[in-house]
C-alpha cells in the first residue's frame, strides 16, 4: 500500500462503514434470490416427476421455469454474492476505496431491480431467448452490459488508480473477470441474435463457456486465493504458480466454446481446436488446484473449524473434479455418449453449486464475518455445509448415473420412451436431493442473520506469521523496484488488458469469425435453390416454440453420429436453419430431437399431444399446454395451430433436398470421415423398407405369452388413442380425425398390424412404432389380434356374382377388384382404403361403415345410394374376401 | 490449424515463464512478494476497528504491525 495516512486507508473509518452497507445489501439479496432460485429448481425437478403439476399455468411451465432457474443462479445468486465479496476485497487488494458509494447503490439497483427481477418476470411471461446462459431477452441484455460496465467502473478503477505492478493474484482474477465478461457477454448475447443457424451457434458456444470461464471461475478462484491465506494465516504456496494458472485460464478458457457442439456442422477444425483447448484447461486447473491445496497443507484444523474455509476447500476440490470431467466430456468418444443427457446436468450442477456456489458462500461468510456489527451463526453455517454437500453429492451421482443410462439407451435400438421410463427413478431421486439442497440454502440466511454479533475477527494464526526478511513490500520505498530490465512488468494491469483482450479476440476469431466464413462458403456451395420460404404461421409457431421453452427438452441437431442418424434421420446440414435467428440447436434432450419432425405425426396427433401429451404418449413426461386451447382438446387456438405448423415444417427443406431418399447424397468421403473419427452416414439406410411381418406365434402358449407382453406395450404406447380396451375411445380420441381404430371391430391379420406399426397409417394419427423392439412389436401384434372377434366359419356370400358386380361397380375404384385397396385411385388417398384381404370387419362395423361412411377418410356414406339389402349383401361379400387362414 | 496454434502458443507461454523463472532468481522474489500482503488483512482491520476517528496525516499504527520488515 502506498498511502501512509489513515484517511487513504480504504478499510478504515467511513470507508468500512460505506462498503459494509453494500456488503450487507448484496449479501442479503443474494440469500433471498438463491432461495427463490432453488425453489425454481425444485419446481423443475418436480415437474419431471409430475408433469401435470401446475400444468395449467403458462408462466409456470417447465420451459419458462428452467431458464429463470439458471439465469437466477447467474445474476441473482452468484452475481450478488460476488459483488458483496468485492466490496470487502477490492479496497484491500487495490489499496484504494471502490470508486463511489453512490455508484455502488446504483449498481445494486440496476443489478437487481432493473435486470434480475425484471428478467425473471419476462422469462415467466415467455419473453426469453432460446440461448443457453443467455436467456434474458434482448432488451435486458443492454441492462446487463450496463450493469457489467458499472461493476467495472466500481471495481476496476481502484486497481488502475493504484497502478499496482505487484498486484496479488485475486486482484488479477477480479480485473480479468470483470473486464472480459463485459465484452464476452455483449458478443455472446447479441451476436447469436443477429447471425442465424450454424453460424450463430459458433457465437452461442463461445458464450456458453465464457459465462463459466470468464465470469464464474475467475471470481470463485479469486475468493479461494483470499480466504485460504487470510483464514489459515499462511501465505499461498506459490504466487508464481498462481499467476501462471491465471494466464493459462484466460488464454485457454475462451477457446473451449465449440466443444458444446461437437459432431455438428461447425467446421471440424474448430471443434478439434476446442477439444484440445479443453484438455489444456484440465491441465491448467490441476496446476491451480494443486497450488491452492498446497496452500492448505497442515491446515486441516482450520478447515474443520472455519465454515468459510471449509466451503472454499470443498469448492476447489470440486473445481478439480468438475474441470477434469469437463475435459473428458469434450473428447469425442465421451461426448458422443453423454452429450444431451442428464450427465451434463449433473456436471453443470457440480460446477455451479459445488464449485461456484461453495466458493461464493465461502466468500460471503468470509466478508460477513469481517463486517462490523453483523451476526454470524456458526452452527447454522456448519449445518448448511453438510446439507449442501450431501444434497449436491446425491444429485450429481444420481444425474451422472442417469446420463450413463440415457446415453446407453440412446445408442441402442430401443424406443425413446425407454430412456424416459428408465430415467423416472433418477428424476425422483433428483427431486429428493434437491430438497436436501434447498434446506441447505435456507440455512444460509439463518447463519448470517442469527447468532451473536460478529466480533472483530483476526487471522486465526496470523499473529505467528511474519513476512520473510527478503521480501520487500510496497511500504518500503525500495521494495517496489523490480529486478533490473523488467520495468515493463510494472505495467501489469496494462498487460492484463492487452493480452487478455488479445486472447479474447483470438478466441473470437478462431471459434466464431473463421468458422463463420467457412460455414458461409459451405452453405453457399451446398444449399439447395428454390426452397420454400417459411409461412407466416410457421414463423409465428417458431416464436411460440421459443416462448414455451421447447428447446429446454428438445434439440434440433442431428449430430454426425451413428446413433443420432439411426434414431432421428439424416445429419443436420449447415444450410439448414439459415432462417433460424437465433438458432435452436439446443443442448438437452429429455424428449427426442425434432429436426426431422416433418411428416412423422399428423396435425391432429400434434394438437392432441400439446393438449395433454399423455393422451397420445402415455409414458411421456412432457408438460401440457392447455393455454393454447379454448378449454378443450378439440378447440385449438390459432397459437396451437401455428405451433403445429412450425413442427410440421422441421426437416421439410432437407426432405425436399433429397436427403431422405433411399439413395443418400454423400458430400464427404467415407475414408476421410473415418479418419476424423466419424462414420459414413451413407451406410445407414434412410428408409425403413417394407414392413416385416411380426409373427404373433403359432403355438397357443407362445401366443398367450406374446399377447401378455403386448398388453403391457399396448398400455404404454397405444392406449392413449385406442383406449385401454382397444375400442378406439382413448382420451386423445376426440381430438383425432379419423378416429382411432376400434380394434375390437375387425380381425386384423399379422401383416396388417405389422404394416401399421412399421410405417404408421398415412392420413391418420397413427404414427410409426418402428423404433420398438421386435419382441415388443410381436407382442403388440399378438395382443391386437386377441382383441378382434373370435374366429368364425368362412363367410359365403349370397348371390356371389351379382354382389361381386355390385362391389366392382361401387367399391372397386378404391378397394380394387379383389379388395386389396391398391387400385390406382387408392394410392392418392390417405388413409388408404382398407385392404379387405388383411382386415375382416365385424358385421356391425361393416354395416355402419357402408351406411354412414368413415369420417376423416374417403369412405362415403352409401345409405342413400344402395338399398339395405344390397348393403347387407355387400358386407357379407366384403367379409368373404378375408382368407380363411387369417390373412397371415 | 487451430489445434496447432493452441498447442504451440500454450507450450511457448509455459516455456517462457519457465525460462524466466530459472534464469532470473531475483525475479522469483518479485513474483512471490504479493502473496505476503494479504497476510496483514485481518490484523489491519482489527486495529482500524479500534481507532475509527484517526485524523489526517497521522501515521497508521497498524502498518508496522501488519507488515514487518
Amino acid at each position: 500500500m502506498t498511502g501512509s495516512t489513515v484517511e487513504a486507508d480504504p478499510i478504515a473509518g467511513k470507508h468500512i462503514e460505506e462498503v459494509s452497507a453494500l456488503v450487507r445489501a448484496h449479501g442479503l439479496i443474494a440469500l433471498a434470490m438463491v432461495a427463490y432460485v432453488a425453489l425454481l429448481g425444485l419446481a423443475v425437478a418436480a415437474k419431471f416427476v409430475w408433469p401435470d403439476w401446475l400444468g395449467g399455468e403458462g408462466w409456470l411451465t417447465l420451459g419458462r421455469l428452467r431458464p429463470a432457474h439458471t439465469q437466477g443462479i447467474f445474476f441473482g445468486w452468484l452475481g450478488n454474492a460476488f459483488l458483496a465479496f468485492f466490496y470487502h476485497a477490492v479496497p484491500r487488494l487495490a489499496g484504494r476505496p471502490v470508486t463511489s458509494r453512490a455508484l455502488g447503490w446504483g449498481l445494486f439497483v440496476v443489478w437487481n431491480f432493473l435486470l434480475t427481477i425484471p428478467g425473471w418476470a419476462m422469462l415467466h411471461a415467455g419473453l426469453g431467448q432460446p440461448l443457453e446462459w443467455a436467456e434474458f431477452p434482448r432488451s435486458l441484455d443492454f441492462v446487463a452490459v450496463l450493469a457489467f460496465g458499472l461493476a467495472a467502473v466500481q471495481f476496476v478503477l481502484p486497481f488502475l488508480r493504484a497502478g499496482l505492478a505487484d498486484l496479488y493474484v485475486s486482484g488479477w482474477y477480479i480485473l480479468g473477470g470483470l473486464t472480459f465478461t463485459l465484452f464476452a457477454y455483449a458478443v455472446g448475447n447479441f451476436a447469436p441474435e443477429a447471425v442465424p443457424g450454424a453460424r450463430g451457434a459458433t457465437y452461442s458456444g463461445l458464450w456458453i463457456h465464457d459465462a463459466v470461464g470468464l465470469y464464474v471461475t475467475p471470481f470463485a478462484v479469486a475468493i479461494a486465493y483470499i480466504v485460504i491465506p487470510v483464514t489459515t494465516g499462511r501465505p499461498i504456496y506459490s504466487h508464481f504458480l498462481s499467476m501462471l494458472g491465471f494466464w493459462l485460464l484466460f488464454l485457454i478458457y475462451p477457446l473451449n466454446g465449440t466443444h458444446h457442439y461437437v459432431f455438428s456442422s461447425i467446421p471440424m477444425e474448430a471443434q478439434k481446436g476446442a477439444i484440445v483447448a479443453s484438455v489444456y484447461l484440465g491441465l491448467d486447473v490441476i496446476l491451480v488446484v494443486s497450488n491452492l491445496l498446497l496452500s492448505l497443507r497442515a491446515s486441516a484444523a482450520a478447515v474443520g473449524r472455519d465454515p468459510a474455509l471449509r466451503f472454499v476447500w470443498l469448492s476447489i476440490v470440486l473445481y478439480l473434479v468438475v474441470s477434469l470431467q469437463g475435459s473428458m466430456q469434450a473428447l469425442m468418444p465421451v461426448n458422443r455418449f453423454v452429450h444431451f443427457s442428464d450427465w451434463v446436468i449433473g456436471h453443470s450442477h457440480l460446477a455451479m453449486i459445488g464449485f461456484a456456489s461453495f466458493a461464493a458462500i465461502g466468500g460471503l461468510f468470509f466478508a460477513w464475518q469481517r463486517t462490523p456489527g453483523i451476526r454470524f451463526n456458526k452452527r447454522a453455517a456448519d449445518w448448511a455445509f453438510w446439507f449442501l454437500t450431501i444434497g449436491l453429492a446425491l444429485m450429481v451421482l444420481d444425474l451422472t448415473a442417469a446420463g450413463l443410462v440415457q446415453g446407453g439407451l440412446w445408442e441402442s435400438d430401443t424406443a425413446w420412451g425407454e430412456s424416459v421410463n428408465a430415467s423416472a427413478v433418477f428424476w425422483q431421486a433428483r427431486l429428493l436431493s434437491g430438497l436436501v439442497l434447498f434446506a441447505g440454502f435456507l440455512l444460509l440466511p439463518v447463519a448470517l442473520l442469527s447468532g451473536p454479533v460478529a466480533q472483530a475477527m483476526g487471522a486465526t494464526s496470523g499473529d505467528s506469521f511474519r513476512v520473510p526478511a527478503h521480501v520487500r513490500t510496497a511500504q518500503d520505498p525500495e521494495a517496489a523496484a523490480e529486478p533490473h530490465g523488467l520495468a515493463w512488468l510494472r505495467s501489469a494491469y496494462v498487460l492484463t488488458g492487452v493480452a487478455g483482450f488479445g486472447m479474447f479476440l483470438f478466441s473470437f476469431v478462431v471459434l466464431a469469425v473463421w468458422p463463420n466464413r467457412e460455414l458461409e462458403m459451405e452453405i453457399a456451395n451446398t444449399k439447395p435453390v428454390h426452397l420454400p420460404e417459411p409461412s407466416l404461421a410457421e414463423l409465428r409457431g417458431r416464436a411460440l416454440y421459443i416462448r414455451e421453452g421447447c428447446i429446454n427438452c428438445h434439440s434440433q441437431l442431428v449430430r454426425a453420429t451413428e446413433a443420432d442418424v439411426r434414431r432421428f434421420g439424416f445429419v443436420s446440414q449447415a444450410w439448414e436453419g439459415e432462417n433460424d435467428t437465433p438458432q435452436l440447436w439446443g443442448t438437452r434432450r429429455v424428449g427426442p430431437d425434432l429436426s426431422r419432425e416433418a411428416g412423422k405425426k399428423s396435425r391432429d396427433w400434434q394438437l392432441a399431444h400439446l393438449w395433454n401429451p399423455r393422451h397420445v404418449v402415455p409414458w411421456s413426461n412432457m408438460p401440457p399446454y392447455p393455454w393454447l386451447f379454448d378449454g378443450s382438446a378439440t378447440k385449438p387456438t390459432g397459437e396451437a395451430r401455428d405451433l403445429v405448423a412450425y413442427l410440421e415444417s422441421l426437416g421439410r427443406d432437407a426432405q425436399l433436398a433429397g436427403l431422405g431418399t433411399p439413395a443418400p447424397i454423400s458430400t464427404t468421403n467415407a475414408e476421410e470421415e473415418k479418419r476424423l473419427g466419424m462414420f459414413c452416414d451413407c451406410a445407414i439406410a434412410r428408409t425403413r423398407g417394407p414392413a416385416p411381418v411380426f409373427a404373433a406365434g403359432t403355438a397357443p402358449g407362445e401366443q398367450a405369452r406374446l399377447a401378455l407382453r403386448g398388453a403391457r406395450e399396448f398400455t404404454e404406447h397405444c392406449a392413449g388413442c385406442h383406449g385401454a380396451s382397444g375400442r378406439g375411445d382413448g382420451p386423445a380420441a376426440p381430438s383425432l380425425l379419423p378416429l382411432p381404430r376400434d380394434l375390437t371391430s375387425a380381425r386384423f391379420s399379422e401383416k396388417a398390424v405389422s404394416q401399421a406399426l412399421w410405417h404408421g397409417v398415412r392420413g391418420s394419427s397413427m404414427p410409426s412404432f418402428a423404433d420398438l423392439s421386435v419382441g415388443e412389436l410381436r407382442g403388440l401384434v399378438a395382443y391386437v389380434q386377441s382383441l378382434g372377434p373370435p374366429d368364425r366359419e368362412s363367410v359365403t356370400p349370397t348371390e356371389p356374382e351379382r354382389v361381386a358386380a355390385l362391389f366392382r361397380h361401387n367399391c372397386a375404384s378404391c378397394h380394387g377388384n379383389d379388395g386389396r385397396g391398391n387400385e390406382r385411385t387408392a394410392t392418392t388417398l390417405a388413409p388408404a382404403p382398407t385392404d379387405l384381404t388383411l382386415v375382416q370387419p365385424t358385421v356391425a362395423y361393416a354395416e355402419a361403415a357402408v351406411a354412414h361412411g368413415v369420417p376423416g377418410t374417403a369412405m362415403p356414406a352409401w345409405k342413400s345410394k344402395i338399398t339395405e339389402a344390397d348393403r347387407v349383401a355387400l358386407v357379407r361379400y366384403v367379409r368373404s374376401l378375408y382368407p380363411p387362414e387369417g390373412g397371415r | 490449424m487451430a489445434v496447432n496454434l493452441i498447442v504451440a502458443a500454450v507450450t511457448l507461454f509455459l516455456a517462457v515463464f519457465g525460462l524466466i523463472w530459472l534464469s532470473r532468481p531475483g525475479l522469483r522474489r518479485w513474483f512471490e512478494a504479493p502473496k505476503y500482503r494479504v497476510m496483514s488483512w485481518d490484523a489491519r482491520r482489527m486495529v482500524n476497528d479500534h481507532c475509527p476517528d484517526t485524523t489526517r496525516n497521522q501515521s497508521s499504527p497498524n502498518e508496522s504491525k501488519a507488515l514487518p520488515p
